[in-house]
């Protein structure tokens, strides 16, 4: 096998391979039309940063030993989410698509479709972005949308969930706060009774006392049961907040900050023609090639010279090129019209051999 | 019309005809594609005819030639350059089967042959089988088949072209024997006088592969050429009718009708 002969079936047929690749160019630029454009929504959605409860919510949902950007946590959340068929499910619900629950192929098929082509960005320390990617922008925006309510409401129901014993628990630390401060309160105030004592006396540079010291612990300890308990109440008044604000409907730790919004990726532009015919002139090309590689290995014939002196080493090689001539034109009566070049050349070799014949005659003659 | 031979008054017409006989060919009469053989005897001249007959050897309009000469004289070059009239050139052109080009070659070198070489050529028919030269000239087919039963003498089997110095044998009319007919010993008496009579003697013979008779044939060829159509015979017939030929025989192979596809650049570069 040698390249001259794949050359040369190429130019026996080039037409033949142009047309193919032509043909596969215009039949994939008319695919190109019928391709609908894909449209994508996307809405960010703001993580406030991490709240007591939001932190028992990360403890209760994963062992918290590493920290996340809030963001990233609710992104993570949310991808766990997009994979559970019962949340996707409840997507469906929140759409006008809810009429394929039921129907086993739609309903699989959508699901499907939704759980292939969303898409979650994390845009920062507090913001991610939420993207569904679908032919038909009514479609695209209604999924979106009803992802992020969806993961908003079940955000609020784990606050609900969580809420309820996270207020006890608080409340249960906030009374033993009060005791531990009534206590210190207390200690302080029989410890003044006998032995005044006072934070600028202590301060005072001389020799301390036994009492001094027990009352500048005494003292420590009161303030630190002051701070636990404050902390403790700010807490309840936070998670206290979530909480009603949960069972009203809403969220103080996330929120929609880019309502979902909808917009056409690049198809159906001179580009996407180019490239698509580009695409299918190269398919075409690579057909050809395929057709003369083939055309190539099945000829049995000789066809070059070249290829025979090759197979027939020991053996001498001519050829004789097929001369194309201008076929004889018929006429109504049947005479048939020589072409120009054939009759030129019969003309000639006809006056030679005249020729010839008179000089004989002049010698024989002589 | 057949003329009477006289084989007692030989003539000598020009270079060509040392046999004493010349032949001619009669003009085409109102387009007819079959003429007469006139045998001409006694005289230095040789009947004058028309023009459109005289060219007959080239065509008739009912094969349009490829006139290849440029490849033909390159062939006969390539071949052997001067054959002479003592030591004479006796080349067979055979196929593997019929119809790869066979005649139109033995016809297209034996006259380029003609026009290189001051002798006289020869052109013999040994397809008996199929015959074709005498009708593709348009001249009746009388000639080898004939002789070799006796029906006509060894002078005027002969027939000249209008090609000076080229001589045509058709087959003739084996009669449905062509094996038969080619067993007559009267076929070693012709190629030894043949021999003796012309520089270069060109053989049209049968398809090697497809007839018995392409054996006969060559045991009084000196080289034998095969032809092969581009792209139509098969690689392995070829090797096939090859080793037909006994290897001393092997003159070479013609590759018939290749197309010139690839740009005269390109062929240049792949020196193909």
């Amino acid at each position: 096998m040698s390249l001259p002969r794949y050359i040369n079936t190429f130019f026996r047929h080039w037409p033949i391979y142009l047309y193919i690749s032509l043909l596969m160019a215009g039949l994939l630029v008319g695919f190109s039309f019928t391709i609908k454009p894909k449209y994508t929504t996307s809405s960010t959605i703001w993580v406030e940063q991490s709240s007591f409860l939001d932190s028992q919510l990360q403890r209760s949902s994963s062992d918290g030993s590493n920290y996340d950007s809030p963001a990233n946590r609710k992104a993570n959340v949310l991808s766990e989410y997009m994979k559970l068929r019962t949340f996707v499910r409840d997507v469906i619900k929140g759409t006008p698509y809810q009429v394929y629950l039921g129907d086993t192929v739609k309903e699989g098929d959508l699901i499907k479709d939704i759980m292939d082509n969303y898409n979650i960005k994390i845009n920062g320390y507090n913001s991610f972005s939420i993207q569904y990617n679908y032919n038909a922008p009514d479609r695209s925006y209604d999924i979106t949308r009803s992802i992020v309510e969806r993961f908003l409401y079940e955000q609020r129901e784990e606050i609900k969930r969580t809420g309820q014993s996270t207020i006890s628990l608080l409340k249960s630390q906030i009374d033993a706060a009060q005791r531990t401060k009534d206590s210190s309160e207390s200690n302080l105030k029989d410890m003044l009774s006998r032995y005044p004592c006072t934070t600028s006396a202590l301060s005072q540079d001389r020799v301390l006392s036994e009492e001094d010291l027990q009352c500048q612990v005494l003292l420590q300890k009161r303030d630190t049961a002051n701070s636990n308990y404050n902390s403790l109440v700010n807490r309840l008044s936070s998670t206290e907040d979530m909480y009603n604000a949960a069972l009203d409907g809403k969220d103080i730790t996330l929120r929609v900050v880019d309502q979902p919004e909808t917009y056409e990726a690049n198809t159906n532009n001179k580009l996407t023609f180019l490239i698509f015919g580009m695409g299918g002139f190269l398919v075409g090309a690579v057909l050809s090639v395929l057709a003369i590689v083939a055309l190539t290995w099945t000829d049995n014939t000789v066809r070059m010279r070249s290829h025979a002196a090759a197979l027939f080493e020991n053996v001498k090689t001519f050829e004789l090129p097929s001369l194309k001539t201008t076929k004889p034109r018929k006429l109504r009566g049947g005479q048939i019209i020589q072409s120009p070049d054939v009759k030129q050349r019969m003309l000639s070799h006809l006056k030679w051999a005249q020729d010839d014949r008179n000089l004989d005659n002049k010698g024989g003659a002589n | 019309m057949l003329g009477k031979v006289n084989d007692n008054q030989p003539t000598q017409v020009g270079e060509a005809s040392k046999t004493g006989v010349q032949l001619s060919i009669e003009p085409v009469q109102n387009g007819t594609t079959k003429s007469n053989l006139v045998v001409k005897t006694g005289s230095l001249k040789p009947k004058k005819t028309t023009d459109a007959n005289k060219f007959a050897l080239f065509g008739n309009g009912k094969r349009e030639t490829q006139l290849n000469e440029e490849f033909y004289h390159r062939i006969q070059q390539e071949f052997r350059a001067t054959p002479e009239v003592g030591d004479p050139l006796v080349v067979g052109i055979t196929s593997s089967v019929r119809g790869e080009g066979r005649t139109t070659t033995s016809v297209g070198l034996a006259s380029a042959i003609a026009q290189s070489i001051p002798q006289p050529i020869v052109l013999l028919e040994g397809d008996l089988s199929r015959p074709n030269l005498a009708e593709e000239l348009g001249i009746e087919n009388v000639g080898l088949s004939e002789y070799l039963r006796g029906e006509i003498p060894l002078e005027s089997v002969a027939r000249l072209t209008a090609l000076a110095d080229l001589w045509i044998i058709p087959a003739g009319d084996c009669l449905g024997q062509d094996l038969k007919t080619l067993r007559s010993e009267r076929l070693a008496k012709l190629f030894s006088y043949l021999r003796q009579e012309y520089a270069a003697i060109i053989v049209d013979m049968p398809p090697i592969e497809q007839t018995a008779q392409a054996a006969r044939l060559s045991g009084f060829i000196d080289r034998i050429l095969l032809v092969a159509l581009a792209g139509s015979t098969p690689k392995g017939l070829i090797q096939s009718s090859l080793a037909t030929i006994p290897i001393e025989k092997q003159a070479g192979v013609i590759l018939n009708k290749t197309t010139q596809n690839m740009p005269r650049l390109l062929k240049n570069l792949l020196g193909v």
